[in-house]
């Protein structure tokens, strides 16, 4: 079977909406808190996304756009695990590169 | 203005931008930096990050459907994600290291240049049985479905079309756009795919090549929860009504309205860029 074949589709799409489903879920989380519990809003500026000074909402909103960032990363590595379980190496490897190059991303993006 | 005020002018703004981005075919990345930076005064690379969230938001949510529906060619997408995410690695190292005027002027060229490709009729290019020698070793052709039943189709000029993909990945890094217009236009008129099928495998590789992009910018901390969760719940809302309202509106109109919007956006930001104040 190939991935671009049905059930493979289906693996892919079912990842991608539970990605959304899960990013969303924490960002509306984080909205509603914030809403409940007047919190203040945090002015710009360079920070990371989910430090242990931030406030709650604040930090649930991060962690949903930190879920939504990952999700095609996670896409990624599903198509490597199909590829490797059909024994298609090519395709296997090239779906290794843009991982690698992914991870590249967040090792090398702070500098 | 309350914090809370801002929000919900911004998340308006945000569904404009997507609905128009919907409906033109050109995501909403295109116009909401434009507007974050001109008319809310948010610094650019900020509105570039939170762009960037909405992008992948939006793009992951078309592409689980286009997915489904067997138009994406899954294997070509993921080659051609090596060169947009290499390049969107650079793109965004690029934004750090230059001054925000120069990514305003250089936003601006691309606005330009989108309004102008949006003006152009579209005509089909379609390889129906050719494939290039890359395309065959890399087993690149397919069939996409029609009316008719399962259409094949062949792949040709990977190389050209790689190429382009990286200047694409490199503009999304540094402008916090899905690129989508660079990318079709590789498949389309480069690689001669049908139009349905670059369409449908560019927004399958945005979310990726927006993914590389925003990594980058989430380790500098450009990348604002709250900011984006705004700008993402508009454009992702935008995109949605947008996509029911496509098959009953005017697409001339459509185009016009895009380029009037696009040109204008344009000519404010190099005028602030040129007046330092951007």
């Amino acid at each position: 079977m190939s991935p671009d074949a049905g059930a493979a589709r289906r693996d892919v799409q079912r990842l991608l909406q539970l990605g959304l489903a899960v990013a969303a879920g924490l960002m509306t989380a984080g909205l509603g808190l914030a809403l409940w519990s007047g919190a203040p809003d945090v002015a710009l500026q360079p920070r990371g996304l989910v430090q242990r000074d931030l406030p709650l909402p604040v930090r649930l909103c991060g962690l949903g756009v930190l879920a939504l960032a990952a999700t095609p990363a996670l896409r990624v590595l599903t198509l490597i695990v199909l590829w490797v379980r059909e024994r298609d190496w090519k395709y296997a490897a090239v779906a290794l590169g843009v991982a690698i190059v992914l991870i590249a991303d967040v090792m090398l993006g702070g500098r | 203005m309350s914090a809370f005020e801002l929000s919900a002018l911004i998340l308006l703004g945000a569904f404009l931008a997507g609905l128009l981005g919907a409906l033109t075919g050109l995501g909403g990345g295109m116009v909401i930096v434009p507007l974050l930076a001109v008319g809310f005064g948010v610094d650019i690379r900020y509105a570039i990050g939170a762009s960037l969230i909405s992008v992948i938001a939006t793009s992951s949510g078309a592409a689980a459907a286009y997915v489904r529906e067997g138009y994406s060619n899954i294997r070509l997408g993921m080659v051609l994600e090596i060169a947009t995410t290499t390049g969107a690695l650079v793109g965004a190292f690029v934004a750090g290291l230059v001054s925000t005027r120069l990514i305003a002027v250089v936003f601006a060229a691309v606005l330009l240049h989108s309004a102008y490709l949006s003006s152009r009729p579209r005509v089909e290019h379609v390889s129906h049985d050719l494939s290039d020698r890359w395309a065959l070793w890399l087993r690149l052709h397919s069939t996409y479905p029609t009316a008719q039943g399962p259409e094949p189709y062949g792949v040709l000029r990977v190389p050209l079309g790689f190429g382009l993909m990286f200047i694409a990945g490199v503009l999304s890094g540094l402008l916090g756009i899905g690129s989508g217009a660079v990318k079709v236009l590789a498949m389309d008129h480069a690689m001669r795919l049908p139009f349905k099928v670059s369409t449908t495998t560019s927004n399958f590789m945005i979310g990726v090549t927006a993914a590389a992009s925003a990594g980058v910018y989430l380790r500098r901390g450009y990348i604002d929860p709250g900011l984006s969760f705004s700008v993402m719940l508009g454009v992702l809302g935008g995109a949605l009504v947008g996509a029911r309202l496509l098959p009953v509106v005017h697409a001339r109109w459509l185009r016009i309205l895009f380029a009037l919007v696009v040109v204008g956006l344009a000519i404010e930001m190099v005028y602030k860029a040129v007046s330092g104040r951007i």
